[in-house]
C-alpha cells in the first residue's frame, strides 16, 4: 500500500455551526493505481483530497503514506513532503494571475532548491507534455480554459510527483478539453503515477482503475474497473 | 446618478471598510494639516512689506563694492549720495536717510539702551508707516523731536498717546530732551525695517562725518517713486550719476562699483542673501516643498488604498454596469466618493492647523496667521485636487471594465498587475521622500549639535561680556571700571578687547608681509587687546610669552618704531614660519600704511571667534595700554553662579557710569547664534520627517491588510506546492519591504547630495558618515517591517486548505 486512511475524520466548526465533512474515512490506495471518487456536492470529495494532498489535516484518525503517519509530522515537514510528493490539479486551475504560465509551472520546482538551467528544462518538458509550449509568456488570464488546465497539470507534473491528486479536473472544461486532460491524466499513470481525482462525470470515472462512492462523508462503495 | 446617492453610497462604504475610511482620513488630515500650515509660514515670508501701501514703489539703494575682486552688495550706502541723488533724480518723489544706532535712554528709574533709527523728515512721506497718534507731515520736521513705536510709548509713559511727552536721550555724549511728536501704530511682525523710535538726523548727537564721508556706510537710503518706469530711469542713470558725483579715489578703490534699487517687497530674502540677515528663500521654498511632499504622500495612500481596493470592487462595478450604469456614472460615483472623502479629511485638518501654526511660529519665530478666506478657499482647491488624484485611477480603470469579464469569476487579469506596479512605485516615492527627509533632519541636528560643541579654542563659559564701553567715558574711567570688576567675587580675569565671538564687537582685518619677504603676505584678523586678554579667553601659549607691563615696546599706543605682536598658530604659518618656536622674534609690518614693524614675542593656539561656516581667520594680538576707541569689556568669573556676578558687575556700572546702559552678554549665547538657525531648520525638518513616516507607515499597513488577504489564495497555491510558512512570510514581506529598500537608495541619493552641498558651507563639518544613511534606512525598513508583520504571518500561517477557499 502507498495509502493507508485510517479512521480519518474531520471536523470543521464555526461559530456554534459543526460539520462532519468526514466520518470514520478507511482507504487504502496502492502504488499505480489511478482513483475516482465521486459523489453529491457537499460530500466531502474535496476535504478527502485536501487531506490526502496534506493541504488540510484530519481531526482524527492516521494517514500512513508508505511507511509514515503524516499526521504526525509538523508544518515544515508536511511542506517538504508536498514538494517531494505531490502534484496537485484543481477544478478552477489555481494559476497565479501575477506569473506567467512558465512561471507558474516553475513554481512547482522553485522550493526545491534546484538549479536554474535544471528547473528550465524540466518545465519545457512538462509544457510539451500538455502542448502549452507557445503560451509559455502568456500570463494565465489570456489562455483558454482547457489550455490553464492543460498550464495546471503541467505544474502538477513537473516535479515529476509519486501522488497526483486531482480535484474536478475537467469540472470547467467542455468535452474536447475534457477527454484531452484524461489522456494525460491515462498516460501519466501508464507511466507509473498514483492518481487520485474526484469528478462528477461518469464516463470520466469510468477511465480510472477504481472508482470510489461517497456519501455523506462517508465512502460506499469501492469497486474495481474492468479493464 | 444624483449627489444623495453618490452620498449613500460613499457613507456605506465608510461603515463597511472602517479601516480603509480611517486610515485615508487621518492620513489626508495630516497631509493637509502639513500642508496648509506651512504653506501659511510660506506665503507669511513672502509677504514681506507688502502690507506697506504703494510698496511696490518704495526702494532702498543698496551699494556695490568691490570685495576681493568680487562685486559685493551692501543694505547700506553712504550719505554723502543724498543730496546729489535728489538733484540728480527729479522722478524721486520722497526721500530719506534712515541710519540704525544704539541710544541709551534714560528714564526716572532706568537706563537702557535702545535701537533708535535717525531718518530725515520725509521719513513718513517715503515710508508711509501709520502713526497711532501725531501728524506725519510735522511730527520729524525739526531737531529736537522723536516718534515713539507703541511699544515704547507704553513702556516709558504707560499710555500709547504719548505725544506731548519729554524724553531724555543720549548718544555718543551728547544727553539730549526729546519731545515725542508721534507715536507708531504697531508694525506688522512681517516688516523689514522695524524703528522702535525715529529721531531726525539734523541732531547734535550725530557727528557731521557721517553725511560727508565717502568711505564711511552712513546707513539706509529710501526713495518712493511715482511709478516703476521712473524707477528703471534711475537705476539706467545710476552709472553715469556715480561717474558724475563720486570723487575719483572712491571709485579708483572700487568702493562705489555701483548702486542698486531694491524694491521694499524684495528686501527681506535679499537681506538674507547679502548677509543681513538669516532669512533665506531656499529654506522656505524647502518648507513649502516639504508640505507639498507631505500632502503627496497622503494622495499616494488614498490612490493605493482605493486601487487596492478596487480589485474587490470590481465586481460591484461590472454589477451596477449590467444593470446599466454608464462609464460616465461610474466615474462621477468614484470621484465623488474619492472628493467627500478629502472633504472629511479637512475638518480635522483646520484644527490642526489651528493647533500647529502657533508652535510651528514659536519654533522659527514667524508670525503667520490662518487667513480663512485664503485657508478655506485653498482647502476646497485641494479637496478637488486630491478628490481627482485619489479618484481618477480607479475611476477610469474600474469603470472601463468589461462587466462579462469580471463576472464570469476569473480574476481581474491586467488590473492587478499594473495596479500593484503603481502602487509599487508610489510607495517608493513616499518612502523616498521619508526616508529623504529624516537623513536630512539627522545630518542638520548632528551638525548643529557639532558647531554647539564645537571647540573654539577658548572657554566659552563663565564669560561675560559689556560690549564697546567708549560711552562710560575717558580711557582712565574706562580702565577704573575694569579695575572694579577685577575687585568682584569669582572674577578670575577682566581684559578690554577689540573683537568679540560670533561676529560681535568690531573687527579689522589686514594684509601683513614678513620684512625680507614681501611676497608671503599674509591676510589677518587684527585683534587689539587689554591687560589679561590671554587669560580672560583661556588661550594657550604655544611658545615665546604673552605681553605684559615689564616690556614698554609691547604697548602699541607707545610711540615707537617696532612693537611687540602675538600671532596665533594659523597666523605663523600664513606669515611662512614652519614652527611657532621658528616665528618668534621674527619681524613683518603691514604691506600698506605706516611702516611700524611688529617682532613675534608670543604664539598662542587659534580660535574661532567667527562662525563655524568661515574659515579660522589668522589672527595678529596687538598690545594697548589703555582702552581705544570700540573696545570692549570681558569678564572671566568662576565658582559663583552667572546671575551673581552679573548682578555685581550692574551695581559697579551704575555706580560708575549711571548714565550708561549695562547690556550684559554672554560667550555661549553669542555662539549660540552659529547654529540656533540650523537647529531649528533641523527640527521642522524632523518634524516633517516623522509626518511623512507615519503617513507612508500608515498607508503600508493599510495596503498590507488588503494585499495581503488578496494573496492569500496564492499562499494556498504556494503552501500546496511545498512552500514553508518561513519562505512564504519572506515572499510577502519581501514584497513590502523591496519598496522600503528601494526607496532607501533615492531617498540617501538625494539626501546625500543635499546635505554634501549643505555642509559645504561650513568649514567646521561632521563628516557625511555613511552611519547616518545606513541607521536611518534599517530603522525604516524595521518599522515597516513591523507595521506589515501582523498581518502577513496571519496570511503566512494559514492552513492551504482554507487558503485556497478564501477566493
Ligand atoms: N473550511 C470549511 N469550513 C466549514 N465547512 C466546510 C469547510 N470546508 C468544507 N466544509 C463543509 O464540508 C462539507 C464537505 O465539503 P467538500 O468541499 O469536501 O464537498 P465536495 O464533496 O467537494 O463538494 P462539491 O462537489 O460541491 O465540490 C460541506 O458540507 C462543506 O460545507
Ligand atoms: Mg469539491
Amino acid at each position: 500500500m502507498l495509502i493507508e486512511l485510517n479512521h480519518i475524520q474531520r471536523l470543521y466548526r464555526s461559530d456554534e455551526v459543526e460539520t462532519t465533512a468526514l466520518h470514520d474515512i478507511e482507504l487504502g490506495i496502492g502504488s499505480g493505481e489511478f482513483v475516482a471518487i465521486m459523489g453529491p456536492s457537499g460530500c466531502g470529495k474535496s476535504t478527502l483530497l485536501n487531506i490526502l494532498g496534506t493541504i488540510d489535516r484530519p481531526t482524527h484518525g492516521a494517514y500512513i503514506f508508505g511507511e509514515q503517519d503524516l499526521t504526525k509530522l509538523n508544518e515544515a515537514a508536511l511542506a517538504a513532503f508536498r514538494r517531494e510528493n505531490l502534484g496537485y490539479v484543481f477544478q478552477s486551475f489555481n494559476l497565479i494571475d501575477e506569473l506567467t504560465i512558465e512561471e507558474n509551472i516553475e513554481l512547482a520546482l522553485i522550493y526545491r532548491n534546484m538549479p536554474k538551467s535544471e528547473r528550465r528544462e524540466r518545465v519545457a518538458q512538462a509544457m510539451d507534455r500538455v502542448s502549452i509550449g507557445h503560451r509559455a509568456r502568456h500570463y494565465p488570464s489570456q489562455l483558454s480554459g482547457g489550455q490553464q488546465q492543460r498550464a495546471a497539470i503541467a505544474r502538477a507534473i513537473v516535479g515529476q510527483p509519486r501522488l497526483i491528486l486531482a480535484d474536478e479536473p475537467t469540472g470547467n472544461l467542455d468535452t474536447e478539453n475534457g477527454a484531452q486532460v484524461m489522456d494525460i491524466l491515462q498516460g501519466l499513470n501508464d507511466e507509473g503515477a498514483t492518481i487520485i481525482m474526484v469528478t462528477h462525470s461518469p464516463s470520466h470515472a469510468d477511465l480510472a482503475k477504481r472508482r470510489v462512492d461517497m456519501l455523506d462523508g462517508q465512502i460506499v462503495v469501492s469497486v474495481r474497473n474492468a479493464i | 446618478m444624483n449627489v444623495s446617492m453618490i452620498v449613500a453610497a460613499f457613507l456605506r462604504q465608510m461603515r463597511r471598510h472602517r479601516l480603509y475610511t480611517v486610515i485615508n482620513v487621518i492620513g489626508l488630515a495630516l497631509g493637509l494639516a502639513t500642508c496648509v500650515t506651512l504653506g501659511l509660514i510660506v506665503r507669511y515670508e513672502f509677504s514681506y512689506d507688502q502690507w506697506i501701501p504703494d510698496a511696490d514703489n518704495i526702494y532702498r539703494l543698496g551699494e556695490v563694492e568691490m570685495i576681493g575682486g568680487r562685486p559685493s552688495e551692501r543694505s547700506q550706502a553712504p550719505f554723502a549720495l543724498f543730496d546729489p541723488l535728489k538733484a540728480a533724480f527729479p522722478g524721486i518723489s520722497h526721500m530719506t536717510r534712515a541710519r540704525p544706532a544704539a541710544v541709551t535712554v534714560i528714564t526716572a528709574s532706568d537706563v537702557l539702551s535702545v535701537d533708535a533709527t535717525f531718518v530725515d523728515p520725509d521719513f513718513l512721506q517715503t515710508l508711509p508707516y501709520p502713526l497711532l497718534y501725531g501728524d506725519a507731515r510735522t511730527a520729524l520736521s525739526r531737531p529736537g523731536q522723536i516718534i515713539l513705536s507703541e511699544e515704547k510709548a507704553r513702556a516709558y509713559f504707560h499710555t500709547t498717546d504719548a505725544v506731548g511727552q519729554k524724553l531724555t536721550v543720549d548718544h555718543d555724549g551728547h544727553k539730549t530732551d526729546l519731545l515725542v511728536t508721534g507715536v507708531l501704530r504697531a508694525l506688522p511682525a512681517n516688516t523689514t525695517l522695524q524703528p522702535e523710535m525715529l529721531i531726525p538726523l539734523d541732531s547734535p548727537m550725530l557727528g557731521s562725518e557721517v553725511f560727508t564721508q565717502w568711505g564711511m556706510v552712513g546707513g539706509y537710503l529710501f526713495l518712493h517713486v511715482d511709478n516703476p518706469s521712473e524707477a528703471r530711469g534711475i537705476q539706467a542713470g545710476m552709472a553715469g550719476f556715480i561717474a558724475a558725483h563720486t570723487p575719483e579715489e572712491v571709485r579708483k578703490a572700487g568702493a562705489l562699483r555701483d548702486l542698486r534699487l531694491r524694491a521694499l517687497p524684495s528686501l527681506h530674502f535679499l537681506d538674507g542673501e547679502i548677509g543681513d540677515s538669516t532669512a533665506s528663500r531656499n529654506a522656505v521654498l524647502a518648507l513649502g516643498l516639504i508640505g507639498l511632499l507631505a500632502l503627496l504622500s497622503a494622495v499616494i495612500n488614498t490612490v493605493n488604498l482605493s486601487t487596492a481596493r478596487g480589485l474587490l470592487r470590481a465586481r460591484e462595478v461590472a454589477m451596477r454596469k449590467t444593470l446599466g450604469a454608464s462609464r460616465r456614472d461610474l466615474v462621477v460615483q468614484f470621484l465623488g466618493e474619492a472628493i467627500l472623502l478629502a472633504g472629511c479629511a479637512a475638518v480635522p485638518a483646520l484644527a490642526l492647523v489651528e493647533v500647529a501654526l502657533p508652535a510651528i511660529n514659536a519654533l522659527g519665530g514667524w508670525g503667520a496667521t490662518v487667513s480663512y478666506p485664503l485657508v478655506l478657499s485653498g482647502m476646497l482647491t485641494l479637496i478637488v485636487l486630491v478628490g481627482v488624484l485619489a479618484g481618477a485611477y480607479p475611476a477610469v480603470w474600474l469603470s472601463a471594465y468589461d462587466p462579462a469579464r469580471v463576472l464570469a469569476g476569473s480574476r481581474m487579469p491586467n488590473m492587478g498587475r499594473m495596479g500593484s506596479r503603481l502602487r509599487l512605485m508610489l510607495v517608493i516615492v513616499q518612502f523616498s521622500f521619508a526616508i529623504g527627509l529624516s537623513v536630512s533632519a539627522l545630518v542638520v541636528l548632528r551638525q548643529s549639535a557639532f558647531v554647539r560643541d564645537l571647540d573654539r579654542g577658548f572657554q566659552r563659559n563663565g564669560l561675560l561680556f559689556t560690549p564697546v564701553i567708549d560711552d562710560v567715558g575717558t580711557p582712565s574711567a574706562r580702565v577704573a571700571l575694569m579695575d572694579e570688576f577685577r575687585r568682584v567675587r569669582g572674577v578670575t580675569a577682566v581684559s578690554d578687547f577689540y573683537s568679540m565671538p560670533g561676529g560681535n564687537g568690531f573687527s579689522t582685518t589686514d594684509y601683513f608681509a614678513p620684512v625680507g619677504a614681501p611676497e608671503q603676505h599674509a591676510y589677518m584678523q587684527w585683534q587689539d587687546t587689554g591687560r589679561d586678554y590671554f587669560a580672560l579667553f583661556g588661550l594657550r601659549l604655544l611658545a615665546g610669552r604673552m605681553f605684559d607691563d615689564v616690556h614698554g615696546e609691547d604697548d602699541r599706543l607707545h610711540e615707537s618704531a617696532e612693537h611687540s605682536v602675538v600671532i596665533d598658530e594659523s597666523g605663523a604659518r600664513a606669515l611662512g614660519f614652519v614652527t611657532p618656536q621658528a616665528a618668534l622674534g621674527q619681524v613683518f609690518r603691514k604691506e600698506h600704511g605706516r611702516s611700524t614693524i611688529f617682532r613675534v614675542v608670543g604664539v598662542v593656539n587659534d580660535v574661532r571667534l567667527g562662525s563655524a561656516r568661515d574659515a579660522v581667520r589668522p589672527s595678529v594680538y596687538f598690545h594697548t595700554g589703555q582702552p581705544v576707541r570700540f573696545m570692549s569689556a570681558g569678564v572671566r568669573f568662576e565658582g559663583r553662579s552667572e546671575r551673581e556676578v552679573e548682578g555685581d558687575l550692574r551695581t559697579i556700572w551704575h555706580r560708575m557710569a549711571p548714565d550708561v546702559a549695562f547690556r550684559p552678554l554672554r560667550a555661549t549665547d553669542l555662539l549660540s547664534e552659529d547654529y540656533r538657525d540650523d537647529e531649528k531648520h533641523g527640527q521642522l525638518l524632523a518634524m516633517g520627517a516623522g509626518v511623512a513616516i507615519f503617513i507612508a507607515l500608515m498607508g503600508m499597513y493599510a495596503l498590507s491588510s488588503f494585499t495581503v488577504a488578496r494573496r492569500m489564495f496564492e499562499v494556498g497555491i504556494r503552501k500546496t506546492l511545498g512552500a514553508t510558512t518561513g519562505r512564504v512570510l519572506g515572499l510577502l514581506m519581501g514584497q513590502f519591504l523591496r519598496p522600503v529598500l528601494g526607496a532607501g537608495v533615492i531617498g540617501c541619493v538625494l539626501a546625500w547630495m543635499a546635505m554634501r552641498s549643505w555642509l559645504s558651507g561650513f568649514d567646521a563639518r561632521i563628516a557625511l558618515s555613511p552611519a547616518y544613511f545606513v541607521g536611518v534606512v534599517v530603522t525604516a525598513a524595521l518599522v515597516a517591517a513591523l507595521t506589515v508583520l501582523f498581518q502577513t504571518l496571519r496570511v503566512a500561517r494559514a492552513e492551504p486548505a482554507r487558503a485556497l477557499r478564501a477566493e
